[in-house]
C-alpha cells in the first residue's frame, strides 16, 4: 500500500488521487455488463447492430429476447425497442435528456424529419424517451432523358399526384424499339389502380372507410376526380398495372434503374442501386433525378411516407441505464458504427443524423428530407384489419377492369365501386368473424 | 376524355382526423428482412451457392428471392423463389470454376406495396478448391 506521507514530490501528491480515481472509473467502466434487448431476432439484431457494437464496447454484451413485431406484450428489457411510435410507453422508459446533455448529443444534430416523429410521440411531457438510427421515406425518381425526348415538362417537388399522372399520361406506352414503356411506376404489385386512387385520396386527406362501421364512401366529386385521373392514365397505358417480372440479365431491377420508366415511386434505396446496377451488372447508364412524392396541394410542405422503424429507448427499471445509453449512443450518433455498417443501414433506411447520409455524385438529396412528416395518420391499414382493406381492392379492381373496357363513365363507376365495394368489405368481416370464433 | 356531369355532389367523405401520430405501418424498405449470400464448398468436387432472405416485418405477406449465378461472366443457373418468411436458394457447380453468386431479395406487404430489392453477393475462386 502507498504511504502518502513518504512521497515527497508535491506534484505526485496532488495527482495520485486523481490517478487512482481514473483507474478506479476505468476498472468499473471495464467491468462486464449484460444488457438485454427485445427484438424480433437475434440473428438480425447481431447483423444490423450487435457485432459491431461489442467488438467497439467489448465489455458490454447484450442478450436478445426474441419477440415477434406482432406482440404487444411488455417484456422488460434493459433497451427498450419500439418500432412503432404508437408503443411509446413512457410510464416505462427513462428520459434521455439528461445523458444527451452530459455527452453533448444534440437533438437539434439528427434530421428534423426524426426529430418531429420523435418530439410527436414524446408530447406528454415534452422529453425525449427514444432515439432511432435511421428513417424511411421514398421519392420520385424520373428519367431526364425519357422527359427530354418526349418534350415533357420535367417533374418537380410537391406535386400533386394529378400533376405526377399528367405527366406520365404524356409518354408513349412503348418506344422506337417497341420496348414497353411506363409514364408511372408506383410500388403497389397487385390491384394497382385500385389501390393508387385510394393511396392518391389519402394522400389529399380522404378516407374512403369508417374505421368503426366499416361503412365506405367513395362515390363523391373529389373521390371521382382522383379516380379520373388514374383511369385516363391507365388507359393511355402509361401505368405499369402488373407485377413486372421482367428480368434484366436474369436480376430483377426497378424499371427505372433499367430505363423503361420514366418515373417511379420507390424508396431512398434506389438512389443508391443506379450506381450498382452500372458498375456491377454492367448496365446502361440512367440520367436520372428525383423529387418528393406527392403532396396533398393544401398542405405541400408534410408528407405522410415518413417512418422510423427502429426506436430504442431505456427501461425506467433497468440497472444498466449507462450502458443501455451507450449502446443507443453508438447506433445513433457514432461514426464508428455508420462508417463500418453503411452498407447494410443504407439498404434499411437513411441515417438519423443527416451528415452519416452517403452523399451521390452530381445529385441533390433533398428529396429525402425537405418535408416535415404529417401529424395525422389517414393509412387505413392502422385501424382496420388489412384482410378488410384488401377484400375492397380486390372487388373494386374488378370493376374498374370491366368498366373501363366498356368505357363506362366515371359517376357509373364509382356508384358501383361503392356498391361492390361495401359487399366485399361486409362479407370479409362476416368471414373474420367466424374465423375468431 | 370521361365525361364529367356539372352536378354538385356533397362530399361524405370521412376524413379521419385521428389522435395517434402519423406511422405509416407498412416501409418502402424492409428493415426486418435479412438476405445473405455464400459459396462454400464441403469437400467433393461441387461448390454449393446458397442465398437466404428471411423477414421479420409484421406486415409481411411473402418475400421474393432470385439467385443468379454467373460463372466467369456466363449466367449458368437463376432461380425466383416466393415464400411466406424464408426463401431459400441453393444451386451447385463445379468448384473447379470461378463463380459469383448475386442474391436479390424483396418484400411483398399486407396491404398491396413491395419494398425495394436488396443485394448480397458471394464469390468462389477456383484456386480456393
Amino acid at each position: 500500500m502507498i504511504k502518502l506521507a513518504k512521497i515527497k514530490n508535491p506534484l505526485v501528491c496532488i495527482l495520485l488521487p486523481f490517478m487512482l480515481l481514473t483507474a478506479c472509473t476505468a476498472l468499473k467502466k471495464e467491468e462486464a455488463v449484460t444488457l438485454t434487448i427485445n427484438y424480433s431476432s437475434w440473428q438480425l439484431f447481431y447483423t444490423q447492430m450487435g457485432y459491431v457494437f461489442e467488438e467497439n464496447y467489448p465489455h458490454i454484451k447484450i442478450e436478445v429476447l426474441e419477440q415477434s413485431l406482432n406482440d404487444d406484450t411488455y417484456v422488460e428489457t434493459d433497451i427498450v425497442f419500439m418500432n412503432q411510435i404508437s408503443r411509446y410507453d413512457t410510464q416505462k422508459l427513462h428520459p434521455l435528456d439528461a445523458l444527451m446533455k452530459r455527452d453533448s448529443v444534440q437533438f437539434s444534430d439528427f434530421s428534423p424529419v426524426v426529430t418531429a416523429l420523435l418530439k410527436d410521440a414524446s408530447q406528454t411531457d415534452g422529453n425525449i424517451y427514444g432515439l432511432s438510427p435511421y428513417y424511411q421515406t421514398s421519392v420520385i425518381y424520373y428519367n431526364k432523358t425519357l422527359f427530354n425526348k418526349y418534350n415533357v415538362d420535367l417533374p418537380k417537388n410537391r406535386m400533386s399526384w394529378a400533376e405526377v399522372l399528367e405527366r406520365a399520361g404524356q409518354f408513349p406506352s412503348v418506344d422506337e424499339q417497341n420496348n414497353r414503356l411506363y409514364g408511372f411506376v408506383s410500388n403497389y404489385y397487385e390491384h394497382v389502380p385500385i389501390s393508387l386512387i385510394l393511396r392518391a385520396g389519402q394522400t389529399e386527406g380522404l378516407s374512403f372507410i369508417n374505421p368503426e362501421t366499416l361503412g365506405i364512401t367513395v362515390n363523391t366529386e373529389r373521390w371521382r376526380t382522383i379516380g379520373e385521373a388514374v383511369i385516363t392514365t391507365v388507359e393511355k397505358g402509361a401505368l405499369l398495372t402488373m407485377p413486372d417480372n421482367t428480368l434484366e440479365n436474369g436480376v430483377p431491377h426497378e424499371p427505372i434503374i433499367t430505363g423503361r420508366a420514366a418515373m417511379q415511386l420507390t424508396s431512398h434505396h434506389t438512389a443508391y442501386n443506379f450506381q450498382l446496377y452500372e458498375e456491377v451488372f454492367n448496365g446502361d447508364a440512367v440520367d436520372w433525378g428525383m423529387v418528393t412524392v406527392p403532396v396533398n396541394p393544401l398542405l405541400p410542405e408534410y408528407s405522410d411516407y415518413y417512418n422510423a422503424p427502429l426506436i430504442f429507448g431505456i427501461s425506467a427499471v433497468s440497472k444498466h441505464k449507462e450502458e443501455a445509453w451507450e449502446f443507443i449512443k453508438f447506433i445513433t450518433t457514432d461514426s464508428r458504427y455508420f462508417n463500418s455498417n453503411g452498407e447494410e443501414i443504407i439498404q434499411n433506411g437513411l441515417p438519423a443524423k443527416t451528415e452519416f447520409i452517403p452523399q451521390i455524385a452530381g445529385h441533390e438529396l433533398d428529396a429525402f428530407y425537405m418535408q416535415k412528416p404529417s401529424l395525422v395518420s389517414l393509412n387505413p391499414y392502422d385501424n382496420v384489419h388489412y384482410e378488410i382493406i384488401n377484400a375492397f381492392k380486390e372487388a373494386g379492381q374488378a370493376v374498374l377492369d370491366e368498366m373501363i373496357a366498356e368505357d363506362a363513365d366515371i359517376e357509373a363507376i364509382f356508384e358501383r365501386l361503392e356498391q361492390e365495394g361495401q359487399k366485399a368489405i361486409d362479407a370479409a368481416k362476416l368471414k373474420i368473424e367466424m374465423n375468431d370464433g | 376524355m370521361r365525361k364529367m356531369k356539372r352536378m354538385f355532389y356533397m362530399s361524405f367523405a370521412f376524413v379521419m382526423i385521428m389522435s395517434l401520430p402519423a406511422q405509416t405501418i407498412v416501409a418502402s424498405t424492409d428493415s426486418f428482412s435479412n438476405l445473405h449470400a455464400v459459396m462454400i464448398s464441403s469437400g467433393g468436387s461441387l461448390v454449393t451457392a446458397e442465398a437466404l432472405l428471411s423477414s421479420h416485418n409484421e406486415n409481411l405477406s411473402r418475400v421474393e428471392l432470385t439467385g443468379k449465378v454467373y460463372r466467369e461472366n456466363t449466367l449458368v443457373y437463376q432461380e425466383t423463389i416466393t415464400s411466406n418468411t424464408e426463401a431459400e436458394y441453393r444451386s451447385n457447380h463445379n468448384k473447379s470454376y470461378n463463380y459469383t453468386l448475386v442474391a436479390s431479395g424483396r418484400t411483398k406487404y399486407q396491404d398491396g406495396t413491395y419494398s425495394s430489392y436488396k443485394y448480397s453477393y458471394a464469390y468462389w475462386s477456383a484456386s480456393s478448391s
